[in-house]
């Protein structure tokens, strides 16, 4: 039965898996072409590339977002455009089902992982490093993997939850975004959703790990 | 004969209004009139002087044991709220106790002509000016003292008071906020493209390297360790005045032929300073350090008078010199960044149990 699922998934996923694994093999071999020579070269050229390679670090987390919320909107998709009429055809209870279809859709969350982390090897092997200087081609992979995976468990959790959780979910936005506004126009210096951010993205928040550091090459 | 006569009778009479009574009139007049015009004239310049010297007549303003004295153009407002946020600085960030701003009385913009601060009775404590800044146009000039004056002005006096140690080694203004994105930029540049060879070991990640550029320990010899003979060449020929006195001097003349220790005698001789690192990398230290330890450690570690730098600080934090150095290394090569304290799994662990939480409630929810 997963067979089913997954097959029909991918009929709605692949050309954002496709696009997204194209993407997560080509950045990090972006960080290479600043030059790959880099055990005898100046301390001046250690810097530039170490700032280069930062650079190219900070688009990774963008890319585990976009991952996990394609493929968190997409797992949904074609149960949204058929009324849920194939789920409730199906033989199956509805947890299996839901857990099939979040099944599917991490799978294929780990097609661009794996992908980030075969150009991080690629990566790795073609530069010279000057001491004091390391890669982290595994551990860059795996946070990215990890990071898109939490996003689309997320977008998936929403996407897929009963009419009522999703106004609850809107309706909590709407009223942090309306408590910003009520705010500016009363000229208090706090704001709700800034806040809230912080606390997702700072440790122990849930999307911590989008803010740490992405370096494939650090110090 | 008789037209001859009437017309010398005419020409030898005086023309009316020349007669000597009639010109001490008119020049008494006038003078009465220029004597009244200076007199305004005089009135209105003391007007004008006093109206200049009421700008700096002392207005007094106090904010917890702290006394400032500024001129009357500068509002009591902003004068307050100045010293209030400059004492606020100061204690974020750690670097002056709040007691030392007691024992001073700030001052700007003041008339001190006839001895007025002394008879604000500020009794024994020290005078310490701070700047006051114009701000407008000429036709609407206002006077202002900012919180980073006053902030900078106790920081420096602060240092003055300090050991040797921290004389030498702590910069001017280290305790004013002001770390901005290009203080990191500054300092990762003063690290990476600095010809020094300590900071090359340092960047390659040896600790000694990263001591060494920072200055923070007592060095026996510190041109010999800090700096080599290369390194002290390269300063001479970046600089002409330190070249002219170099060739003016035997021992200078030998450094640039290339001996070693005659650099080292030179740059000692010459009194240069023998700290590698500039002073953002030094502030870049202590910012992160206020960061990492808290404003608390900070007050502890400048208060210090026992061992080096290092070992000050260290103590202060109650963390390994060591692991302080390569944490300022990582923080600097990283411009601002935290090394990886958790692991990978830590890092997601917060964000996986969410999804799982929220997809347990999906697989319980039913779609309506």
């Amino acid at each position: 039965m997963f067979k089913q699922v997954l097959v029909a998934q991918w009929q709605t996923s692949k050309l954002a898996v496709g696009l997204l694994t194209l993407l997560s093999f080509c950045i990090p071999l972006l960080a290479v072409l600043y030059g790959g020579d880099l055990a005898g070269a100046g301390r001046e050229r250690v810097g530039d590339w170490l700032v280069a390679a930062d650079r190219v670090a900070q688009l990774l987390p963008f890319i585990a977002l976009l991952v996990g919320l394609l493929l968190g909107t997409l797992a949904w998709s074609a149960d949204l455009a058929g009324r849920h009429v194939y789920a409730l055809s199906l033989p199956l209870p509805r947890g299996l089902y839901v857990s099939m279809r979040f099944g599917a859709g991490a799978l294929f969350a780990t097609i661009p992982g794996a992908a980030m982390g075969l150009s991080s090897g690629i990566a790795t092997l073609a530069v010279a490093l000057p001491p004091g200087i390391h890669a982290y081609p595994l551990e860059l992979a795996l946070r990215f993997w990890l990071a898109s995976l939490t996003v689309f468990a997320i977008i998936f959790a929403i996407a897929g939850a009963s009419r009522r959780g999703q106004v609850i979910t809107i309706s909590v936005i709407g009223a942090a975004v309306t408590l910003d506004v009520v705010f500016l126009l009363f000229g208090v210096d706090y704001s709700v959703t800034a806040e809230a951010l912080l606390l997702l993205t700072n440790w122990p928040g849930p999307l911590s790990l989008l803010t740490g550091r992405w370096a494939l090459f650090d110090v | 004969m008789l037209a001859l006569a009437a017309l010398l009778v005419v020409c030898a009479a005086p023309v009316r209004g020349q007669s000597p009574e009639e010109t001490d009139r008119r020049e008494r007049r006038l003078l009465a009139r220029a004597e009244s015009l200076q007199a305004q004239e005089a009135v209105r310049a003391d007007a004008r002087q006093s109206a200049y010297w009421s700008r700096f007549r002392p207005r007094v303003i106090q904010s917890r044991g702290a006394t400032l004295v500024v001129g009357e153009a500068v509002s009591a407002a902003s004068a307050q709220q100045a010293l209030d946020s400059g004492l606020t600085l100061l204690r974020t960030f750690g670097a002056v106790p709040e007691r030392f701003a007691g024992r001073l009385v700030l001052y700007g913009m003041v008339d001190t002509r006839r001895d007025t601060l002394s008879r604000l009775g500020i009794g024994s404590r020290r005078l310490l000016r701070v700047d006051v800044s114009q701000t407008g146009p000429d036709s609407a000039q206002s006077w202002s003292v900012g919180a980073d004056a006053i902030a900078r002005a106790l920081a420096n006096e602060y240092r003055d008071s300090l050991d040797v140690d921290w004389r030498h080694w702590l910069p001017y203004g280290y305790a004013v906020p002001h770390w901005t994105r290009s203080s990191t930029w500054g300092a990762f540049q003063e690290l990476t493209r600095t010809p020094l060879s300590v900071a090359g070991r340092c960047v390659a990640g040896e600790t000694a390297g990263c001591r060494l550029w920072l200055a923070i320990d007592r060095d026996a010899e510190p041109f010999a360790e800090r700096f080599t003979g290369a390194d002290l060449r390269n300063r001479l020929r970046g600089r002409s005045w330190w070249s002219d006195a170099a060739g003016a001097s035997e021992v200078g003349h030998a450094c640039i032929e290339g001996v070693d220790a005659a650099c080292i005698a030179f740059f000692r001789a010459q009194g240069f300073s023998d700290i590698s690192a500039p002073e953002t990398s030094r502030r870049g230290l202590l910012r992160l350090f206020r960061s990492l330890y808290g404003a608390d450690a900070v007050e502890r570690a400048v208060a210090d008078t026992t061992g080096s730098i290092a070992q000050r600080l260290a103590r202060a934090a109650g963390v390994n010199e060591d692991s302080l150095v390569m944490r300022w290394r990582y923080w600097t090569l990283t411009r601002g960044g935290q090394p990886r304290d958790r692991s990978t799994a830590a890092d997601a662990a917060p964000g996986l149990v969410l999804a799982v939480v929220l997809l347990a409630l999906v697989v319980r929810g039913r779609r309506s």
